[in-house]
């Protein structure tokens, strides 16, 4: 746990809807160092978006608690929380709408530090326009409105505004899913740089498998609110173990005429269940092709499996599973 | 907001808002020049009573023999501050109320609403004519008597714009970077609420000024003898056969009310469709 | 033998907005035929204008568009609306506004089959249960009597499959079906759009972006950029080692998760052209790594290049000797 810059405990989201309440982070816990991007993967409802924005604060913990450099954010409060927040940044994902319509480029990326009321207005300028340089926009851009920039243009700004206040932890919520794959690539090759030359650690939310294969460290699956497989990204890519990350890697589409016509009937049937009343015991079993009774039984807890952790009462009994 | 794009917010980009905003200008010019370019407008003389238009008096006399030429360029410094208080004012009220209602949510939205709602219950020019009556007729009274009828629709406005606002991302990387509530609302909502609100608010000057015309012509704001468009037509109501002591401060008044009403569409342009 | 055979189909938009230049592609009989590209490409500008479904304000400047030997763009209206839904079906991305909300998914069905099947009602509620069940709904009987909003995103991309093959189309028409599907959803509906175009033998006109979803289904495949047909041959060339600079960057760019070990992201610099300020020349010399004089200077057509292929590149023989492989 030590040298953990961000400490994940018990992590509950719930939120009302007029149907019942819905548990969309279900008591996870995950780590991140220094430096370090851990990707959290899953699909449309599986609570990642939500559990990185209770890492921010922006949506509430039911339980649980989320410690930054060994301080319970929970416990802060007024000037300290906001001295604490200047630390952990967000990156949101659609570039039309996370940037204020009514403020210029300069503008939204000052507005952190005076936000803070830090530096005078010279230094604050010569911040900005350093961070732009950083993220690849010039100085010609301070002036521009949102509306005249490009999808890949304006991410760049959402980063720069993450990155003015120096933070140690980068939030990510999928910030290139709405972006064409070739500007997809360069955003995500500039993150990687920036990583490299700031230390900065990232918790990165995305959908895309083939960008988490390449950029993250670490990957923690998640489904229905629960962790169900997490570890290092070339042992969770050579050999998953849940049948749930073995499903997401055969659907997963590669660009490869042959491996694509290989590929077998994919793996995952059916439906996702109701949110609001997700399967007893394992919320997986309604679409594992190798459930059994037991599943149905006990939830299974992550344990163990050679270099990473599998929730999957069955995993031994599995047959080991290669992507392609 | 650039101080450029600001004014190519306002300019008016089709002929119909350039013949309003011309209007307007105008009349503004001609109220502040009013005292140059005519005589007294209180200056009775009795042997003059009720006279045609003519070359000593361009717009006739009315029944106390004053020269309603002066009286009609004299009274729109009388009619136009009147509109423009009443929206400043109700603006003034009714904008940060709705803004803390839709955001704060909670008691403040219940409590600002069920106001809103009553005021919305209350016949508008009764209401006015009510608390006008009741604060003493006067020109403050009048203004404050309309714009206690108008503030809820701005705070009903405001509060429906920052519920829509507050959701969408930018106000939550708002939050992200660490704004206090109080930031986030006043810095980054509220501007981007202006749009719609600025446009009401510039249309509304039209109905103000109407208002306050019509408070005039009951009796209830600008007193005797100052001239004001309404109060000049409410008087000349006695002497139909004098037309022109009804026909051009009515006129005015119509001018000037259409003209907001032509200028006032250059807000509503692509920031609507946001 | 062309099914459908575009020729030189250019479209503006108001602006001088060149959306598409001159395409030219044809889709034979049983054959599958992706056309890939990133947003303004021109790729769904071109579905779009073979039913003649493109908005009021666009203009087609030039080409044909020739199914089973009518003229799409110059016949009559009711010979198209005709087609619409019959010969030539569309599935679309979204399965929400391709739906209508107000009617239940059997009488949508239904209704497409009277119009073109001219089959009675108990048929044709008879038909649309079959076809309910032929693409994977369980319970379809019952299911028949649900609205849209009660179905799945996956399912209701299943019921517009449904909806397209009902009146035996010959050609199927899908722009970026699965982009609004979760990966394993996604999985299932083009296993599905596989099985139905195996077992029905129609032919598929498949447009995305992703080159990945059309590697297992594409026969052959049309590379689009900035409005042009950049590149065109089979499946396995063009996706294997494409010819023309920006095919080999977009596949370049395109993390794989089979790749051993991690190897960054090899991004296209720049950013695509304004299709209203489209340069003189390639529209990609800007972008590109091979570029020389002649390609600022003239825009090259598609030429004939190895494997069959055609590329609209003047160095695509370099290009092709650079490198095995994307």
């Amino acid at each position: 746990m030590s040298g953990a810059l961000l400490d994940v405990r018990s992590a509950t989201v719930t939120y009302k809807t007029r149907a019942g309440t819905v548990t969309a982070v279900d008591g996870v816990d995950l780590t991140v160092r220094r430096g370090e991007i851990l990707a959290l993967v899953g699909e449309s409802g599986c609570g990642k978006s939500s559990l990185g924005r209770a890492v921010l604060r922006l949506e509430p913990l039911r339980h649980g608690s989320v410690l930054f450099d060994g301080v319970d954010l929970a416990t802060l409060s007024g000037a300290r929380l906001r001295q604490a927040r200047r630390r952990l940044q967000m990156v949101f994902q659609d570039p039309q709408s996370s940037l204020d319509p009514r403020r210029t480029v300069g503008q939204i990326v000052e507005r952190p530090l005076k936000v803070h009321g830090i530096g005078t207005v010279a230094q604050r300028r010569d911040k900005v326009v350093a961070t732009l340089d950083l993220v690849g926009l010039g100085s010609r851009y301070l002036d521009r409105p949102p509306a005249a920039l490009s999808g890949g243009q304006r991410q760049r700004v959402g980063i720069a505004r993450a990155l003015v206040l120096d933070p140690d932890l980068l939030v990510c919520d999928e910030p290139v899913s709405a972006l064409d794959v070739s500007i997809q690539a360069q955003i995500l090759q500039l993150l990687l740089d920036l990583r490299d030359r700031l230390g900065l650690a990232m918790l990165f939310v995305a959908h895309d498998l083939g960008v988490v294969r390449h950029l993250a460290d670490r990957v923690a699956v998640m489904y229905l609110g629960r962790i169900v497989e997490g570890g290092p990204v070339d042992d969770m890519f050579a050999r998953p173990r849940h049948p749930y990350t073995q499903a997401l890697l055969a659907a997963a589409p590669v660009p490869d005429v042959a491996v694509e016509r290989a590929r077998s009937v994919p793996l995952a049937l059916g439906d996702l269940p109701d949110p609001l009343a997700p399967p007893s015991g394992c919320h997986f079993r309604t679409r594992c092709p190798h459930q059994r009774p037991v599943c149905a039984q006990a939830s299974p807890e992550l344990v163990q499996a050679g270099p990473v952790e599998v929730a999957c009462l069955r995993h031994e009994d599995i047959p080991a599973f290669s992507p392609v | 907001m650039s101080r450029s794009a600001t004014a190519s917010r306002i300019r008016p980009h089709s002929a119909a808002q350039w013949v309003g905003v011309s209007i307007i200008a105008a009349w503004i010019l001609l109220a502040v020049v009013a005292p140059l370019i005519s005589s007294d407008p209180l200056a009775q003389t009795t042997s003059d009573r009720l006279q045609a238009p003519s070359g000593a008096h361009l717009f006739g006399t009315d029944q106390l023999g004053r020269d309603v030429f002066s009286r009609v360029l004299h009274g729109a410094r009388a009619t136009l501050p009147i509109g423009v208080c009443i929206v400043l004012l109700a603006t003034l009220v009714g904008v940060p109320a709705g803004a803390l209602a839709g955001f704060v949510r909670g008691w403040v939205d219940e409590v600002v609403m069920r106001l809103a709602d009553l005021l919305f219950a209350l016949p508008a020019l009764v209401l006015a004519l009510a608390i006008a009556a009741a604060l003493g007729p006067s020109v403050s009274s009048a203004v404050i008597a309309i714009a206690a009828v108008m503030w809820p629709r701005y705070a009903r406005l405001t509060r429906g714009q920052v519920l829509t606002l507050r959701q969408r991302e930018f106000v939550l990387a708002d939050r992200a970077t660490g704004a206090s509530p109080a930031q986030v609302l006043w810095q980054t909502v509220l501007p981007n609420a202006a749009p719609v609100v600025s446009l009401v608010a510039v249309l509304d000057l039209g109905t103000a000024t109407l208002a306050g015309a019509t408070l005039s012509f009951l009796g209830l704001g600008v007193q005797p003898p100052t001239p004001e468009w309404g109060a000049m037509v409410s008087s000349a109501v006695q002497t139909p056969e004098a037309w022109w002591t009804s026909l051009f401060p009515g006129f005015a008044l119509v001018s000037f009310v259409i003209a907001i009403n032509l200028y006032g569409q250059v807000f509503d342009r692509k920031e609507l469709g946001r | 033998m062309s099914l459908l055979r575009i020729d030189g189909l250019s479209v503006e938009f108001p602006g001088g907005v060149r959306a598409a230049r001159e395409v030219t592609l044809d889709v034979r009989a049983g054959e599958t035929l992706a056309v890939v590209g990133e947003s303004g490409s021109g790729k769904s500008v071109t579905a779009l204008a073979v039913l003649g479904l493109l908005p009021e304000t666009a203009k087609v400047t030039a080409g044909r568009i020739e199914f089973d030997g009518v003229d799409l763009l110059r016949c009559r209206p009711r010979r198209l609306n005709e087609l619409r839904g019959g010969a030539i079906a569309m599935v679309y991305q979204d399965p929400l506004t391709a739906l209508n909300p107000v009617l239940t998914v059997g009488r949508q069905i239904e209704e497409a089959l009277r119009r073109h099947l001219g089959l009675g009602r108990r048929a044709a509620a008879g038909r649309a249960a079959e076809l309910l069940d032929l693409v994977g709904i369980p319970q379809p009987g019952q299911r028949l009597k649900d609205y849209p909003h009660q179905f799945s995103g996956g399912m209701r991309q299943r019921v517009v499959i449904a909806m397209a093959i009902s009146c035996d189309p010959r050609l199927i028409i899908a722009d970026e079906p699965t982009t609004a599907l979760d990966v394993t959803m996604q999985a299932q509906i083009l296993h599905l759009l596989r099985r139905l175009r195996d077992d029905l033998g129609t032919s598929l006109m498949l447009i995305s972006h992703d080159v990945g979803v059309v590697a297992g289904l594409a026969d052959r495949v049309a590379v689009m950029y900035a409005g042009r047909v950049v590149e065109r041959g089979s499946a396995a060339e063009v996706i294997g080692a494409p010819n023309h600079p920006y095919g080999r960057g977009l596949l370049a760019s395109v993390p794989r998760i089979d790749a051993a070990a991690r190897t960054g992201f090899a991004a296209i610099p720049g950013t695509p052209p304004d299709p209203a300020a489209l340069p003189a020349g390639c529209a990609f010399a800007p972008r590109c790594g091979h570029v020389v004089d002649r390609c600022r200077a003239e825009d090259p057509p598609l030429l004939d290049a190895a494997g069959g292929r055609q590329v609209a590149c003047w160095r695509h023989a370099e290009v092709a000797a650079a490198g095995g492989g994307a």
